[in-house]
């Protein structure tokens, strides 16, 4: 009968051995012959970890598949696309919701930025910026547009799980305004508001032949002068063709109703306006007045290249076009002062609002230069980004069942030499040999 | 003495240096922790006012140290013990001692093994290793002293240190904070009659204009600065403490504090004194009287927000025509309110004791003063009641009569221009042809000729039947007519007029000016008369004139002169700074915490006069950054409030930029 | 109104509670007259009334007010008038009794006071004496007051609340109600136009 210093020994030659084994299949899989191919995979979650543990592999992994239910960094993003451009084929899956972000400055001197969300379907976006969110809205024909009066730092959009930044930018200061009219309620309160928006304005209203009041130097209506120039009445019309140069030359123009009556605008406006449209009660509610409650001369036959921006049930009352280099935007209110006085609580800032709004869809935009990100990623549209650097998502559920097994088939060598080694050396040290 | 007598005082001298040996480094030991935490209170920052757990755990230190010394020494209750550590000490006794100890009387030899044990001076070798170890126990414990000494610990021992030796100079103790813990006094204006407050560490003080505020903490008061806004504020110690007491400012203003490298804010709002405000009740509405015989019962509050003084009522009695008015005041004795915030008056006035006429007018109205004998007193009036008597002539229909304006209005100013065109022609006459004079003179003639006329026409309409006689001049009438209709005062202004008109035409068409201004003037004077006599009985039914402008347009032989506006500033400049401040401030959130609630605490205090919405929503950031809490919705709030709401629309524009 | 392409100016006499607002009816024509003779600007051929408490006063951003008896507003017309002039209109003030010691003007200096800011004299150099027809000396004189009715003074400047550099209350003791109170009409018997001024204070308001 053995002893049991026999049967361990027999028992450590049967580890040693297969150890050896293990050993030699190790060196043999080395040599990479006709091995098997590596596959790994990673989630969200786990992805920056996974990256970092595939890129110290020895041999990069044949295939790399990440199932992904929020948009990688760009940082990520473009790791993955590494990995396989060093040979690795790279695949993804998920529902990612496709939104992209663009953010523009307001064209005024209180500032301000306009974000378009391009998302899908109807729905919701959520845009937010460093302090938190600003606003929530459902896409609908393709995305969503906001108005933020004031934003800090980064401002991204949110549309299911996927997070779109961009980058604010700064403008130089907008040029000053110029405004022609003639003496009266409407020119009066329209340079005001602009004034009080902070606006500097050139003006001329006439009052008599010969004689106006002016403020600033109107002599040239120039694009290095003037980021609009904003025609009231008729007494704009014998600036007419200089006006008509300017917006060629990539200038903005506001024209009002009664100034788009004369035909001298005939090439720039964007209607000739209709018959007067006015609520039948305007006189009784003085005090209440808002904007839609105002007279208008309607845009009743809109030119071909011309985009309607307001209505008043079937009638047009603002549109807009391009002439040339510049942009024309043509409203049909009339007397919007009355707005100004015979409003609510806050008419003033909102007649004030209204302008600057008016004149910043048409004004000349300055040169923007970008705000630092300070180190923060910045990825605007980040699944079609995704699409460019891996292509498109990969249908499928992932790897299969063999290569899977062939993935991990080293970690078993290895684990199964370690411990055939420790519990050898363990037999031994019990049985008290060195 | 005997070994066993030797070896017991050996055991007690072991015994007392082994308890003083504990002690001292128990001792040490405490003072050593005192001193350790002193000094890791400074360096983490924290305050030194929590130092009694400081104590408590010095004395268990201390105490565990002496325990765990004494306990090693057990074995020196032990003679046998003794006598063996006698015996390693002292080689030459050769086990005689412990044999003395253990055949202790009944050993053979027992005087050998004493006579053994006394050559020996084990008190002087007990002595020597006593002092081995009680020295450095000493040592140590004079070692602890001198750490807690220079330690900024103003705990126990230090404090008795200190008593003992007194001040030493150029030790100065350095301390913690001197600014956490403040309190801060709110004493109100003496007229408002408010008891002063105490508000506990706040981080914003609010307070009547007029009100004293006394600060205080803890620790010296060198060293501390204090500032509102501009203005360095004094700091002297005080019992306890530290103290300093200001006016509040009438701005919202930053008041800054530091001590060393500590720093801190408090927010100044001071709040004004509004002014009363009081209603009139009763009468409840204008009236116009056929008689000057009313009792009008007056009734009135008044309210202010801290305490009013007093009120009354004030009747204006207007009386004249045309436009000569004149006015009394008179008004009723002041009703006390003994600093009440809230106060009704009434009385009762008898028009009839106002010795009324017909066209007077009395407005009455209630005034009301506070008792701010700072800034005010604080006033306030109601509205004004009317009480007209009307004109005799007033409840007439015929005078009620739709009808415009006489034409004797522009006969007046025809009139007077014509004086003037006289006096110029008097003037000149000297160095005048004949010729010139007699045109000239007979073109006024001519006009004041049509003025005459003109009035003969109003005359005619009014006076039908009225002739000219063969002067032109309206016959007068007879003062002796006994008609029942009397001639109407305007009427007689109208012929004294004409007459005079008469006579001036007569003078200029002779080329005589001079003597045709007198009877010019008469005829002015009396058609003002007609032409404001007329105006009364017209009241509240204004005429209408239409001008035909297509007539008129661009007419006027003047033109004028083109002129240059000047701009208008900006309604919200202060908003545009306030958005890159609070930009600024946000993007110090991560980086730098402390600066970032700073910078807030600053602009909240310079928001609180323009916005004070958005220095509130600020104040709320703070408060959470301050406790530790989420400030985004403070923040978003802020935001909003100082520039507005964002808003979304469903789609993108057709028109980028549009409205 | 919305028959044109742009509205009319209309002359506003503001009606108050408290005195004889209408002492001066023929004012509105002669201005709205002398308007139409200088100018271009669009103008309504008769003036209105309007309430000052009423909220049609916001129709009407310059408003014309005249008196002899005390002038006081009660609540509603002091918050309409103070709404409008901070929403750029203008008040012109006129005392028809030119009398600094009477009851109009102690009144109406009160209510000023009391309802925008004290009023301050202003300079005569000021861009309303410039803003149509030049009057380098300030004011003009009218022929009231000096008549021996009144304080008898000539009063060398006209008063004014300001917003800013703009003139929101203009207030007179010179008595141009008296000046200006006749039918336009008349004016071809005078060498000079002394309405002239009124076109000052009205483009003066249309244009600033």
């Amino acid at each position: 009968m053995p002893s049991r210093a026999e049967i361990s020994s027999r028992v450590e030659n049967v580890l040693r051995g297969l150890s050896f084994a293990a050993l030699g299949l190790l060196i043999w899989l080395a040599f990479d012959r006709g091995r098997s191919e590596t596959v790994v995979t990673a989630r969200s979650a786990n992805i920056e970890s996974a990256l970092a543990d595939w890129s110290r592999m020895g041999i990069s992994p044949d295939r790399i598949a990440v199932r992904l239910d929020s948009n990688p960094t760009p940082r990520q993003r473009d790791w993955l696309a590494a990995l396989r451009g060093a040979g690795s084929q790279v695949s993804w899956s998920g529902s990612l919701s496709p939104v992209a972000v663009s953010v523009h400055p307001v064209t005024s001197p209180r500032g301000g930025l306009t974000i378009l969300a391009a998302a899908s379907g109807a729905s919701p976006v959520i845009v937010s910026d460093d302090v938190g969110p600003l606003d929530t809205a459902n896409a609908r024909n393709g995305g969503a547009s906001f108005s933020a009066p004031a934003a800090t730092g980064i401002i991204s959009a949110r549309s299911g799980s996927t997070v779109a930044t961009g980058l604010q930018h700064s403008t130089k200061p907008a040029k000053p305004l110029l405004v022609i009219g003639s003496a009266g309620w409407e020119t009066k309160f329209v340079v005001t508001a602009l004034e009080e928006d902070g606006w500097k304005v050139d003006a001329s209203m006439r009052v008599a032949p010969g004689v106006s009041v002016t403020q600033g130097s109107s002599s040239a209506i120039d694009t290095s002068r003037y980021s609009a120039v904003i025609a009231l009445d008729a007494t704009a019309a014998s600036r007419a063709q200089d006006i008509a140069r300017y917006v060629a030359a990539g200038g903005g123009l506001v024209i009002a109703g009664p100034a788009a009556i004369s035909d001298a605008f005939a090439s720039l406006r964007a209607s000739s306006p209709g018959r007067p449209d006015a609520p039948a009660d305007l006189t009784s509610r003085a005090g209440a007045i808002t904007l839609q409650s105002l007279p208008i001369l309607p845009l009743s036959a809109l030119r071909g290249d011309a985009i309607p921006i307001e209505r008043r049930g079937s009638l047009i009352v603002s549109a807009a076009r391009r002439h040339v280099a510049g942009r024309v935007l043509q409203h049909g209110y009339v007397d919007t002062w009355r707005w100004r006085l015979g409003g609510g609580e806050k008419s003033a800032d909102e007649h004030r609002e209204w302008w600057t709004k008016l004149v910043a869809s048409a004004a000349m935009r300055g040169t923007t230069t970008a705000e630092a990100s300070e180190g923060k990623p910045v990825d605007d549209a980040p699944l079609a980004r995704l699409v460019e650097a891996l292509g498109p998502a990969a249908s499928g559920s992932g790897p299969g069942l063999a290569s899977r097994a062939a993935s991990i088939s080293l970690w078993w060598l290895f684990i199964i030499l370690s411990l055939s080694l420790l519990t050898e050396w363990a037999l031994r040290r019990l049985r008290g040999l060195r | 003495m005997t070994a066993i007598e030797r070896v017991r005082r050996t055991r007690l001298t072991l015994a007392a240096g082994a308890i003083v040996v504990a002690l001292a480094w128990g001792f040490a030991a405490a003072l050593a922790i005192l001193a350790a935490l002193a000094f890791a209170d400074v360096t983490s920052g924290t305050s030194q006012r929590d130092a009694g757990w400081h104590s408590v755990a010095a004395i268990v230190g201390g105490l565990v140290v002496a325990t765990v010394l004494i306990w090693r020494s057990r074995r020196l209750t032990s003679v046998g013990r003794v006598a063996l550590w006698l015996e390693e000490k002292i080689p030459g006794l050769h086990y005689s001692l412990v044999t003395a100890i253990e055949y202790d009387g009944v050993a053979a030899n027992r005087p050998a093994i004493e006579a053994a044990v006394a050559r020996h001076d084990i008190g002087a070798v007990t002595r020597r290793a006593v002092g081995r170890i009680v020295l450095p126990a000493i040592g140590a414990a004079l070692t602890g002293l001198a750490l807690l000494y220079v330690s900024p610990s103003s705990a126990l021992g230090g404090a008795i240190f200190r008593s003992v030796t007194g001040k030493l100079p150029g030790a100065a103790a350095a301390v913690g904070n001197r600014l956490e813990g403040i309190t801060v006094q709110v004493i109100p204006p003496a007229y408002t009659g408010e008891r002063s407050t105490s508000l506990d560490d706040p981080a914003s003080v609010s307070a009547l204009i007029g009100s004293r505020i006394v600060l205080r903490g803890e620790g010296r008061a060198e060293g501390i600065i204090a500032r509102a806004g501009a203005t360095e504020l004094k700091v002297e110690d005080a019992r306890g403490g530290w103290m300093s007491g200001f006016a509040v400012p009438t701005r919202p203003t930053a008041l800054m504090l530091r001590d060393r490298s500590y720093e801190r804010i408090i927010v100044l709002q001071p709040r004004a004194d509004n002014p009363p405000r009081i209603v009139l009740t009763s009468p409840e509405r204008d009236s116009t009287l056929r008689a000057p015989r009313l009792m009008i019962r007056l009734t009135a509050t008044a309210t202010d927000d801290i305490g009013l003084e007093g009120a009354y009522f004030e009747y204006l009695v207007t009386t004249g025509s045309g436009e000569i008015f004149s006015a009394r005041t008179i008004t009723t004795p002041v009703q006390q309110f003994g600093g009440a915030r809230r106060g009704p008056i009434s009385g009762a006035l008898d028009l009839a004791s106002l010795n009324l006429k017909q066209g007077d007018v009395v407005s009455i109205r209630a005034i009301t003063q506070d008792r701010n004998s700072l800034s005010g007193p604080g006033l306030a009036t109601s509205d004004t009641r009317t009480f007209r008597i009307a004109r005799a002539g007033e409840y007439d229909s015929v005078a009620l009569e739709a009808a415009g304006p006489l034409p004797v209005d522009s006969s007046a100013m025809s009139q007077r221009m014509l004086i003037m065109m006289t006096e110029q022609l008097v003037r000149e006459q000297k160095s005048l042809t004949r010729q010139q004079l007699v045109k000239r003179s007979t073109e006024i003639g001519d006009l004041e000729d049509r003025v005459r006329k003109r009035v003969h026409e109003i005359l005619y309409e009014q006076e039908a039947g009225a002739a000219e006689d063969e002067h032109g001049a309206v016959e007068q009438a007879d003062p002796h007519d006994h008609s029942d209709e009397p001639v109407p005062a305007h009427n007689r202004d109208l012929l004294e007029a004409y007459n005079a008109l008469w006579e001036a035409v007569r003078s200029l068409q002779i080329a005589e000016p001079q003597p045709a201004l007198p009877p010019m003037r008469v005829a002015l004077k009396a058609l003002d008369r007609a032409r404001l006599a007329n105006r009364m009985y017209l009241r509240g039914i204004p005429p209408k004139v239409i001008v035909d402008l297509a007539r008129v347009r661009m007419t006027g032989k003047e033109k004028g002169s083109g002129n240059i506006r000047t701009p208008v500033s900006a309604a919200d400049s202060a908003r545009a700074r306030f958005e890159r401040r609070f930009s600024d401030a946000v993007e110090l959130i991560e980086s730098d915490p402390q600066r970032a609630v700073r910078a807030f605490t600053l602009l909240q205090v310079d928001a609180l006069s323009s916005n004070p919405g958005f220095a509130a929503a600020v104040g709320e950031a703070i408060e959470a950054f301050r406790k530790g809490r989420d400030a985004t919705l403070p923040l978003i709030r802020a935001r909003r409030t100082l520039s507005g709401a964002p808003s979304a629309t469903p789609g993108l524009p057709s028109w980028s930029g549009g409205p | 109104m919305v028959g044109r392409a742009v509205s009319d100016f209309v002359f506003c006499t503001g009606r108050y509670e408290s005195g004889d607002w209408d002492s001066a009816p023929t004012v509105p024509a002669n201005l709205i007259d002398s308007i139409a003779r200088y100018t271009e600007i669009p103008v309504g051929p008769a003036g209105v009334i309007v309430p000052l408490s009423s909220d049609a006063i916001f129709e009407y951003p310059l408003v014309y007010l005249t008196g002899h008896l005390p002038f006081r507003f009660t609540e509603a017309e002091r918050r309409n008038v103070r709404r409008l002039v901070d929403r750029g209109g203008m008040i012109f003030l006129d005392d028809h009794n030119h009398d600094v010691g009477g009851v109009f003007h102690k009144t109406a200096m009160e209510e000023m006071t009391r309802t925008f800011a004290a009023p301050i004299d202003l300079p005569n150099t000021h861009p309303l004496y410039g803003a149509f027809f030049k009057f380098e000396d300030g004011p003009p004189t009218t022929s009231h007051e000096l008549n021996g009715w009144g304080d008898n003074l000539v009063h060398k400047h006209l008063k004014a609340v300001m917003r800013g550099d703009r003139i929101a209350v203009l207030y007179s003791n010179k008595d141009y109600s008296s000046e200006w109170n006749y039918h336009p009409d008349n004016k071809r018997f005078s060498a000079v136009d002394n309405t002239r001024f009124g076109v000052n204070i009205i483009v003066y308001a249309l244009t600033r």
